[in-house]
């Protein structure tokens, strides 16, 4: 593992790059876009897991925080759905630097698999797109974050007290939710994938999702060609009893390494 | 990057297996400690919604040295087979973290921090290693009062949704077993007693204020200055004002405390101007208590001319 900063001077993004040992023939490389906030949080274990496995299989692997989260330089008020997009283009061109493959997979989880779906959309050097447990509804998305963040107040009996006078960006489990990510993540529909694009597309969910329907026929609209799974397991990001860091799916981990070989 | 800091990969440990991010100010370098920031929990270095990376920032832009890494097994640290408890296991990892700066930092003295499981780490780490000259203690494990235990049933009574769920018969302490704790307590329990299955020293596991009271006090003596902060994250646990000094009644703290409470923020700091209320408060605690060593004398670790007397203070 070889962890570094790159990008820009001022915008510099962290990052963690798996080689594949030795002993094992390169086969890929895959980019692993994560979620935001909370579920970026609890995800980072389940990245760390893909990557070592995946490097493991014969892949190259970038893990990278976006401009504003994790160890990435900026505040967490900094940055949109947009701006991690661009960052992810970023870390897709260093992971191609990095590991002399011209084209590579991405991987995201959420709203990571947003800015996976976006770059298999736009950049033609993207061959597989693998989403878990997507983001079609970014509305809806926000409105549960926001019904989440009210039940703790519900039952908190020391609340946050709002600053008088002063306008502040609302904070949704943690994390600072500026109105510009706000309406970048409200964008987010199934709509954006009934556009078509040549990547191989495989979907994970961890269980039945309403999401499920919508997503595949904006797909079959667009012809584009897809696989789809449920896997029932752990689903950290909707765990009732957070420690702040998820649980382990291995199995969902382990049926996307074996999809990938 | 923020103006004036600069951020940097590293690892240490044995076959570099320990990470962290270094962060260290732009500006000419000033003898100061060095700070350690250790692991909340489980969650990676970055700390819950992203602290430790706003704190160390703050702290670097006032010249200090920060090094936020994660423990064995944690985040992008590897694991470490053997028999070692998690508290001795996290001890061993903040000690290296120690050697590793006296190494390539020439530091000498350092200044620990944590939140929740890694503020009792960071004291453990203080007790145990005479490098340490200071702690930042964010929701420390603690025992109740009689008060407190009285403050919080009396809030809760008044609090609706708990008045609401009692009658309906759907309050969740109505639907647990006898005997059988909540998840927080659980956990508390199972981080004390570690991977070894034996009990961790008992200043940091819950049996009582008196053992607390001892290493506290042995911490203290050795000159150790620190800052406590309580959040309304652990309002169940810790509840007002003074709690600190009812918990451990004719302790000594010799003019080394700095005692904050935060009653309208939660566990993490996460409202952004509680959050900037905190980073001010500790980087003031941090001027006035370890200023450039040309400002302090050197070695006379009860050198607290800056300090006032038990400065006590009580913020939203």
């Amino acid at each position: 593992m070889n962890l570094l900063f790159f990008g820009a001077t001022g915008r510099q993004l962290f990052g963690a790059f798996h080689a594949p040992p030795a002993s094992v023939a390169a086969r890929g490389a895959a980019l692993l876009c994560p979620p935001w906030g909370p579920e970026y949080l609890v995800s980072h274990r389940i990245f760390r897991r893909l990557a070592v496995r995946l490097s493991e299989s014969g892949y190259h692997v970038l893990r990278f925080d976006y401009y504003g989260t994790g160890d990435s330089a900026g505040a967490s008020t900094d940055g949109d759905l947009d701006s991690w997009q661009s960052d992810a283009k970023v870390a897709l061109e260093e992971l191609r630097d990095m590991s002399g493959f011209s084209s590579v997979a991405t991987f995201g989880i959420r709203l990571g698999a947003v800015v996976a779906w976006r770059l298999a959309l736009t950049q033609r050097n993207v061959h597989t797109a693998v989403l878990w447990d997507p983001i079609t509804d970014g509305g809806r998305y926000v409105r549960e974050l926001e019904a989440a963040q009210a039940d703790i107040n519900r039952w908190s009996l020391m609340p946050v007290r709002p600053e008088t006078g002063v306008r502040q960006d609302p904070t949704l489990l943690g994390f600072p939710m500026t109105s510009r990510m706000r309406s970048s993540i409200e964008a987010v529909g199934a709509d954006m994938f009934s556009q078509p694009t040549k990547a191989h597309v495989k979907i994970f969910f961890s269980d039945a999702n309403p999401a499920q329907g919508s997503l595949h026929d904006a797909l079959h609209a667009a012809g584009t060609p897809f696989h789809s799974e449920i896997i029932p397991g752990q689903t950290p990001w909707r765990d009732d009893e957070s420690i702040g860091a998820g649980g382990l799916p291995v199995l969902v981990l382990e049926r996307m390494v074996e999809i990938l070989r | 990057m923020s103006q004036g800091i600069r951020e940097r990969v590293t690892q240490f440990g044995p076959q570099q297996s320990l990470v962290g991010i270094l962060t260290t100010s732009k500006g000419p370098s000033s003898k100061l400690p060095f700070v350690v920031i250790v692991n909340a929990g489980i969650v990676h270095r970055v700390g819950p919604n992203r602290l430790y990376v706003d704190m160390a920032r703050a702290i670097a832009a006032r010249g200090y040295s920060v090094l936020r890494f994660d423990l064995a097994g944690l985040g992008d640290s590897e694991s470490i087979r053997g028999g070692a408890s998690l508290l001795e296991s996290a001890i061993h990892d903040v000690q290296q973290a120690m050697d590793h700066l006296s190494e390539t930092r020439q530091a000498s003295e350092f200044l620990v921090f944590g939140l929740c499981s890694g503020a009792n780490y960071a004291l453990a780490t203080a007790f145990t290693d005479p490098r340490v000259i200071g702690v930042m203690l964010l929701d420390p494990t603690v025992s109740r009062t009689k008060r407190s235990l009285f403050v919080h049933v009396m809030r809760r009574l008044r609090n609706m949704s708990t008045l609401r769920e009692l009658v309906l018969l759907r309050h969740p302490a109505l639907h647990r077993p006898l005997g059988r704790r909540s998840s927080a307590s659980r956990s508390v329990a199972q981080a004390a007693e570690g991977q070894s299955g034996q009990r961790a020293p008992e200043y940091i596991s819950r049996v009582g204020a008196v053992a607390e009271r001892d290493a506290l006090q042995q911490v203290i003596d050795r000159g150790v200055k620190m800052m406590l902060v309580f959040t309304g994250g652990v309002n169940h646990i810790y509840n007002y004002h003074g709690q600190l000094f009812d918990l451990f009644p004719g302790l000594d703290f010799r003019e080394q405390l700095r005692l904050q409470y935060m009653p309208h923020t939660d566990h993490t700091v996460s409202d952004p101007p509680s959050r900037q209320r905190l980073l001010a408060s500790v980087g003031t605690w941090l001027s006035e208590s370890f200023p450039a060593r040309t400002d302090r004398t050197v070695g006379d670790q009860h050198s607290v001319a800056s300090v006032n007397a038990a400065h006590v203070s009580r913020t939203a």
